[in-house]
């Protein structure tokens, strides 16, 4: 057989040619050892008739990331971002601050690319960073800003209460730690900040009631209380009554 | 779970393939007189007898083809199982649109060869490369003599494009424009990588007009 392409003999030198006819016929010699032959076709049409019957599953072709895929890919761009310089000045930020919408930003990106398991916590640490955030703004005297954040822990939380049919030990643990730390700043806070901290610690400590109700009465009837409303923010919620006080923080599950 | 008896069941299975072929499958008579692509479409419906004799047709074009891009017969025999392997596990997906399927099961072949040689470069050491033009390879696999020992060495020098264009054209038998969809490249392409694969062995091999076997 001539192999020499569709431009035939003349586009090739004659010597070459010759090498090439050699050549082929040289390595039209390579075949498989009889028994080899045999053998392998056995096995190939087993492994056909198994694959046809179902008793093999073919490997399945990977159509879309998988869980382990998007946790590296969260992992490096989390890497990525908190190398950054942006992203570490960001990270800092607080309210009233110009980075603040960045540091917004980079969490949002987290929470869209993270696994689905792992969007829960990721909720509850922004609510921790909300909170936080409350904090450092108490403590460094800026009152005025807290209404506006408390309204972000309203809604931090909101966002949260809807994806905690299972909640991580994390979340609780984490929440704890703030609401302890808002309660010892309801105190020294001025009149025209109570609200705002009032609110931001009542939102803080409804996951976790929501968790121990759901942990202990799996089937408790909807008497317990509606549950918030889309679109109810911070600043529609009723502040808490007088005789009760703020509410405790949720004893993390040792 | 409990297993079922694989080996009763296959046995059985095979016994009744000619009372229930699957519907798609071709006639008997029209699969003996059926072309690779007739063959790999019945096979895809299920058809063993077109999977058996796409085994036939296949098996020594792709064992040449891997022979000549691998060291050792042991290589060219595990890597060979692997293809088809891998070609049954593709079947049910294979849909026959224009594309030859020798050519969609040279791509196969041609991933599971440069995933080997990758992993065979990635445990050898750096200054180990002289064992690639030395080694016994061809000569392992069923030749022998100084001829092939030679073209063994040349064709280790020849670039990467190169030694594929003349395993996919000289061992597997594939014409330009076969070889072209395998490889991802324009049948003028492939038959330039050729023409310079052949000129550049006779060069090396200094050639007059013979070759590597007569």
């Amino acid at each position: 057989m001539n192999r020499l392409g569709v431009a035939g003999r003349g586009a090739w030198a004659p010597l070459d040619e010759a090498f090439a006819e050699n050549l082929e016929r040289s390595l039209r010699r390579l075949e498989p050892d009889a028994m080899y032959r045999r053998r392998l076709r056995g096995e190939v049409l087993n492994r056909h008739v198994a694959m046809r019957e179902g008793l093999v599953q073919p490997p399945r072709r990977l159509r879309e990331m998988g869980a382990l895929g998007r946790g590296v890919l969260y992992a490096s761009l989390a890497v990525a971002i908190a190398a950054s310089t942006a992203g570490a000045a960001a990270a800092e930020s607080l309210p009233g601050d110009p980075l603040y919408p960045v540091k917004l930003q980079f969490e949002e990106i987290r929470l869209q690319i993270a696994p689905p398991a792992m969007r829960a916590d990721l909720m509850a640490m922004a609510l921790g960073e909300r909170l936080d955030e409350l904090e450092e703004l108490a403590r460094a005297g800026r009152w005025s800003q807290i209404a506006g954040v408390a309204q972000a822990v309203a809604e931090a939380e909101e966002r949260l209460a809807g994806a905690l049919s299972a909640p991580g030990q994390m979340a609780v643990e984490e929440l704890s730690k703030h609401v302890a730390v808002l309660e010892a700043l309801v105190d020294t806070a001025p009149a025209h900040a109570q609200d705002g901290l009032q609110q931001a610690i009542q939102a803080a400590t409804s996951p976790g009631k929501a968790q121990e109700a759901h942990e202990a009465q799996p089937s408790r009837p909807p008497e317990a209380g509606p549950p918030s409303t889309p679109g109810s923010g911070g600043q529609e919620r009723q502040p808490p009554q007088g005789d009760q006080g703020p509410q405790k923080a949720p004893k993390p599950a040792s | 779970m409990r297993e079922r008896p694989l080996n009763t069941f296959l046995v059985q299975a095979l016994r009744d393939a000619e009372l229930r072929r699957p519907a798609g499958a071709m006639p008997r008579a029209a699969e003996a007189e059926a072309g690779v692509d007739e063959l790999a479409v019945a096979a895809a419906n299920g058809s063993v007898e077109a999977v058996g004799r796409l085994y036939d047709t296949l098996v020594g074009p792709i064992y040449r083809y891997v022979a000549v891009r691998v060291r050792s017969r042991e290589d060219a025999e595990d890597l060979t199982q692997l293809v088809f392997e891998r070609i049954v596990a593709s079947l049910p997906r294979y849909r026959h649109q224009g594309r030859p399927f020798e050519a969609w099961a040279f791509r196969i072949a041609r991933n599971a060869v440069i995933d080997h040689v990758r992993r065979q470069r990635s445990h050898e050491p750096l200054d180990d490369g002289h064992q690639a033009i030395e080694g016994d390879g061809l000569e392992a696999i069923s030749l022998r003599g100084e001829e092939i020992r030679e073209l063994r060495r040349a064709i280790a020098l020849l670039t990467t494009d190169q030694q594929e264009a003349l395993a996919l054209r000289f061992a597997a038998g594939l014409s330009a424009e076969e070889a072209a969809q395998v490889m991802g490249r324009r049948a003028g392409t492939v038959r330039g990588l050729t023409f310079r694969a052949i000129a550049n062995l006779r060069r090396r091999m200094n050639g007059d007009g013979g070759g590597p076997s007569r």
